[in-house]
């Protein structure tokens, strides 16, 4: 069922002393496509000055810039409205070109105990991979629990899986490795869910042709309820926001998402 | 070079290599050397690696083998340069008397091939800083050839491009950078993010082609020690041709019937794990224990695609001057290329030498000497 999600990502950086010569990446803006269609966007930056936008090689549009200034503040804000649920699935004309998406990445490399999870769940399956999909995300969702601050973006698949606990990326990180293990295409995909909080991850894999979504933290398909932002193999390809700068002492970052539905008047 | 180039235009473009099965997938993408930020990326001119180091050694048996290319960022051409200069100074009727190539045309050889690769503005030698080893180079090469020796923070990127800031806060476009920075730490804000040396946006810059890298990133896909099998398979594919040059006869525990020859011939055979470089991962079958062995076999058996195997190439020795006395050493020559329109060999080359007798080690690092080459010019 279509639906229209207004959104807002709110990032703030402080610094304890002037930073400057601060080049950032963001990754922020919706993509339109078959599954999603964007219908308004807005980006305010602070301080105000004039960023440009690029794709990178996974085709995720970036804005980028470069404030020279001293500044002991860093906001952007990302807001509008994105139509979803348009479709089950987005068609992938090209499938040979994603060979990447089935092969180990930096933060999905498989270690003892992934391959043991693996073994385990091992099946003889000639069903279509999302279906196959499906039961190592109901596998993922049993193994890990969901507690935030114990893991952080640098954590690998195999180091949450050996804690047991982690956050959607590393539910989504989990997942990839598992499917890759199978040969199932996977990919990792950043983007927003509904209601208030941090942003959100998970998992895309190839299909009979088409990318599904799958929401190992909830257990939800990948429909009305998600904006995507950005994929890659892995969180590491795609970070939402990178910067770096000269000076500024210590650094707090937050980052504030909220999306709602759209109710129609 | 012709067909590493035309490699990895195709990898990171329309894989044809991989669509007609002639190198599995699996091996390009499990290399550490893939950058899956370099899809879609058609440098200018259709060259990647710019400047190429092949290492040859020459075998008992009068051939030359080609031990490994360097397609990152190949060191040591201004090795050759001094020692050419002490040899003339300390003999010069060494080089009347014999027909010597003069390979003092290397910072032309490597002007015009940056020059060649650059999208219009300066071109910038690109270095880490003063306390990198390679220092000395960096900045004799930047003389030489008449490039400013910048640090990442003299460059700026801007959205139409990357500029060069001077101490008066004056701007200047650079089309070209030879860095020589490896990629992971080339701009923070797409590979390793705590870079310190690299510069914020270059990456993005080069993508847009606003500016050329030399050495392109991501050219370690080419260069990995599983591809290296596949080097030959290439120069067919792409080329037609045959290779001139062979590589040391190596196998593959990927393919069965290349499991098979090693299981049986482990005694005679180098085993290299292809994640790892630098001469570690290196083991001989000849050395290793019989329990050694029983794990190695089973770590092989369980990870086939980690692993290569090559026949021990016996060569031959270089005789050096070790505190006076005349002894035989292991030595390979390593032979840069420089592509522009069309790769070029410089006639010279980095001749490396082991100091210890027993060791195949001739790495500068690890107490390796060099000696001067000459290429006979008739």
């Amino acid at each position: 069922m279509a639906k229209t999600l207004c959104y807002a990502y709110e990032l703030s950086l402080r610094f304890s002393l002037p930073a400057h010569d601060h080049s950032y990446l963001l990754r922020l803006s919706p993509p339109s496509n078959e599954g999603q269609q964007v219908l308004e966007q807005r980006l305010r930056l602070s301080p105000p000055h004039e960023g440009w936008e690029i794709a990178d090689a996974f085709g995720n549009r970036c804005l980028c810039g470069h404030i020279f200034q001293s500044h002991l503040q860093f906001q952007a804000v990302a807001s509008g409205a994105v139509r979803t649920g348009l479709s089950d699935g987005v068609a992938e004309p090209d499938p040979m070109r994603w060979g990447m998406m089935k092969s180990p990445s930096p933060y999905t490399r498989p270690g003892p105990n992934l391959l043991a999870l693996s073994r385990r769940l091992a099946a003889p399956c000639d069903c279509a991979p999302l279906e196959r999909a499906w039961v190592l995300a109901r596998a993922v969702h049993d193994v890990l629990t969901y507690c935030p601050r114990v893991t952080d973006t640098h954590t690998t698949a195999e180091e949450a899986l050996t804690l047991g606990e982690g956050v959607c990326q590393d539910y989504a990180h989990i997942l990839l490795a598992l499917c890759r293990l199978e040969n199932i295409p996977a990919r990792y995909t950043a983007g927003m869910l509904v209601g208030e909080g941090a942003s959100h991850a998970w998992v895309e894999v190839l299909s009979q042709g088409r990318w599904y979504g799958l929401d190992p933290t909830n257990l939800l398909p990948v429909r009305e309820q998600h904006i995507v932002l950005a994929w890659g193999r892995d969180g590491g390809d795609c970070p939402l926001n990178r910067g770096s700068f000269l000076g500024g002492g210590d650094q707090t970052q937050t980052v504030r998402v909220s999306v709602h539905p759209v109710t129609a008047p | 070079m012709k067909a590493l180039n035309l490699f990895l235009e195709d990898i990171y473009n329309d894989k044809r290599i991989v669509r007609d099965r002639v190198v599995p997938e699996e091996f390009i993408y499990a290399s550490s050397g893939y950058l899956p930020q370099c899809e879609g990326i058609r440098p200018p001119g259709g060259v990647f690696s710019h400047i190429s180091g092949i290492d040859l050694v020459l075998g008992k048996d009068g051939n030359w083998y080609i031990l490994e290319d360097n397609l990152r960022v190949p060191s040591g051409a201004s090795y050759p340069l001094i020692v050419r200069d002490l040899c003339r100074r300390s003999s010069p009727r060494t080089f009347q008397e014999f027909h010597i190539e003069d390979n003092r045309n290397y910072a032309q050889l490597l002007r015009h091939t940056m020059d060649y690769a650059n999208v219009g503005g300066l071109t910038v030698v690109l270095t880490p800083g003063r306390y990198n080893a390679a220092y000395f180079e960096h900045s004799y090469l930047a003389e030489q050839t008449h490039s400013p020796l910048v640090s990442g923070q003299d460059l700026v990127v801007e959205e139409d491009g990357v500029f060069l800031l001077d101490y008066t806060g004056k701007k200047e476009r650079v089309g070209a950078v030879y860095r020589r920075i490896s990629d992971d730490f080339l701009d923070p804000l797409h590979f390793r993010p705590e870079s310190l040396i690299g510069v914020p946006g270059l990456f993005h810059a080069y993508r847009k082609g606003q500016v050329a890298i030399l050495n392109a990133p991501g050219n370690g896909v080419a260069d990995d020690k599983g591809i290296y099998y596949f080097v030959p398979r290439m120069i067919k594919y792409y080329l037609g041709e045959e290779p001139i040059l062979s590589n040391a006869p190596t196998y593959l525990p990927f393919y069965e019937e290349d499991m098979k020859y090693v299981l049986e011939h482990l005694d005679t055979l180098v085993l290299k794990d292809v994640a790892e470089a630098g001469g570690y991962g290196v083991v001989f079958g000849s050395k290793m224990s019989a329990r050694q062995k029983e794990d190695f076999v089973a770590l092989l058996k369980a990870e086939p695609r980690r692993f290569i195997a090559q026949e021990v190439i016996d060569f031959q020795d270089l005789d050096i001057m070790d505190n006076g006395v005349r002894v035989p050493r292991k030595a390979d020559l390593r032979a840069f290329i420089l592509s522009a329109e069309e790769p070029v060999v410089w006639k010279s080359g980095l001749t490396r030498f082991s100091r210890n007798p027993d060791s195949f080690i001739v790495n500068s690092s690890q107490g390796g000497g060099f000696k001067d080459t000459w290429v006979l010019s008739r």
